[in-house]
């Protein structure tokens, strides 16, 4: 359960200008349903992904959240770059309280890194680190995943993989994601909420919001 | 039922911050140990030789090297934790992305390893003048853990206050660092206080590090007892400090959490 209540935010953009990505907004989140976030670039959909996970903070207002939800799981990700793939999965089975030798078994069978889970996440190229998020978000059990634009990454084995391992989820586990790869949101999405920049907008119609957004970003700004 | 919820969960997630921070500190890398006893040893030579060649006599106790180990652990314990402040965040600003893991948890993780870290320095320190047949009889270990509490409060307010100001005047960076050489001669790692006459000693005895290192001294030895250093000063200090430096963090945590700041 997600909801917000009253919530704005805002960046601080160069030169004293604000961004803001919600104004006042108060939102029920639809439960155990698979959610897509559309919207511009800098419209906040991660941001709203961090919102979610409560990595970051709204500027007023509250949000109220329960169950177990992942960290957002995308590039500007959780792994310290200085530390080696194992280094971080023990980290996170810490803070998570979850078996670390199961863990770590499923990682290297799921993520197909090899000799490289010992080394540091800095000599990881982008498809590797996500590959790791994902088999490590897999081994520890959420109920809502947050996902932020790694769906889609690897070759079509591993995108197979991801896919299977998300059905087997799907009674216990849904998911929140932000793609840019229409064809994945179609994929994934029960419900699509689009970002208009200070507002949020659900669509039970996945093709509907997708034609939305395709003249909102057609649009000049 | 929440809080204790929430305590068990800060407790983890600090656990698990200090695991990591020993392990890309002291396990992978053979010279973290290393430096962390070279630090005090090479004050400790250094000031070895300067006493030996203007042949001066230790000023409490009868080794030099002594005197300067407890001036210079509580000095290191001082500035490596006020550093470790200013620097945990920006260290380990990836892992900010798990929700569960606050800035304070970091700067907790750290400052706890560098007391771990200087208390086993000391320790060995200790156990090698033992075997040198040093006669060792802590007066009063009480007192010298609570002037280290102090000394750790004390850094990290003025870590968390240092961190504000760098973060709107980055220059302030280096202003701090050449006020912190000044501060290292005046804060009695190879004095005591009655070294000075009473009109330079009462401008010298605003700095509280100088107050707090007299105490430990007066703890540590039993043959040494000053009455120049003022506890009630140092704790009002050290506690003020810190309450400053926690209401600033408190106001700058969003600001910490932000993506690409």
């Amino acid at each position: 359960m997600i909801e917000f209540r009253n919530v704005t935010k805002s960046y601080d953009m160069n030169e004293g200008k604000k961004n803001t990505i919600l104004d006042n907004v108060s939102f029920k989140f639809p439960e155990k349903k698979n959610i897509g976030v559309l919207g511009v670039n800098g419209a906040g959909k991660s941001t709203l992904l961090r919102l979610i996970a409560g990595s970051e903070y709204p500027d007023s207002g509250r949000i109220i959240r329960k169950g177990r939800y992942s960290w957002p799981l995308g590039f500007s990700g959780s792994f310290h770059g200085n530390l080696t793939g194992i280094e971080n999965l023990r980290f996170a089975c810490r803070i998570y309280n979850a078996n670390i030798e199961y863990v770590t078994e499923y990682v290297k069978e799921f993520s197909e890194l090899g000799n490289y889970i010992n080394e540091p996440i800095k000599t990881y190229s982008s498809g590797m680190q996500s590959r790791l998020a994902f088999a490590l978000s897999m081994a520890i059990d959420f109920e809502v995943y947050l996902v932020d634009e790694i769906m889609g990454v690897g070759d079509k084995g591993f995108q197979e993989k991801c896919k299977v391992a998300f059905e087997d989820k799907r009674k216990t586990s849904s998911i929140i994601m932000v793609s840019h790869a229409m064809g994945t949101i179609r994929d994934y999405s029960d419900v699509v909420i689009l970002l208009t920049g200070e507002h949020l907008e659900i669509y039970d119609d996945v093709d509907l919001a997708i034609k939305d957004y395709e003249t909102i970003s057609a649009a000049p700004r | 039922m929440e809080l204790i919820q929430a305590f068990s969960l800060q407790r983890k997630v600090i656990s698990a911050l200090v695991l990591r921070e020993v392990t890309s500190r002291y396990a992978n890398t053979k010279l973290g140990f290393f430096w962390a006893l070279f630090e005090p040893f090479a004050h400790i030579t250094i000031f070895m030789a300067i006493f030996t060649i203007i042949n001066r006599p230790a000023p409490v106790g009868e080794s030099i090297g002594l005197f300067i180990l407890t001036g210079i652990v509580p000095w290191l314990l001082y500035t490596n934790t006020v550093n470790a402040v200013m620097s945990a965040v920006a260290g380990n600003k990836a892992l900010l992305g798990y929700p569960q893991v606050m800035p304070l948890d970091i700067v907790l993780a750290r400052v706890l390893l560098e007391f771990a870290t200087l208390f086993l320095v000391m320790l060995i320190f200790l156990g090698v003048a033992l075997n040198f047949g040093f006669d060792i009889k802590i007066d009063n270990f009480l007192d010298m853990l609570t002037v280290s509490g102090l000394i750790i409060l004390l850094a990290m307010g003025v870590g968390f206050i240092n961190t504000a100001i760098i973060d709107f005047l980055p220059s302030y960076k280096s202003i701090y660092n050449a006020l912190s050489m000044p501060l290292y001669f005046s804060s009695g790692i190879f004095f005591t206080m009655d070294f000075f006459s009473s009109d330079v000693l009462s401008f010298l005895a605003y700095n509280p590090i100088l107050n707090l290192i007299e105490w430990y001294r007066d703890a540590f030895y039993t043959e040494f007892s000053s009455n120049l250093f003022d506890k009630e000063y140092a704790v009002t200090v050290a506690l003020t400090v810190f309450g400053i430096g926690l209401l600033i963090e408190r106001l700058m945590r969003k600001r910490a959490r932000q993506i690409g700041r």
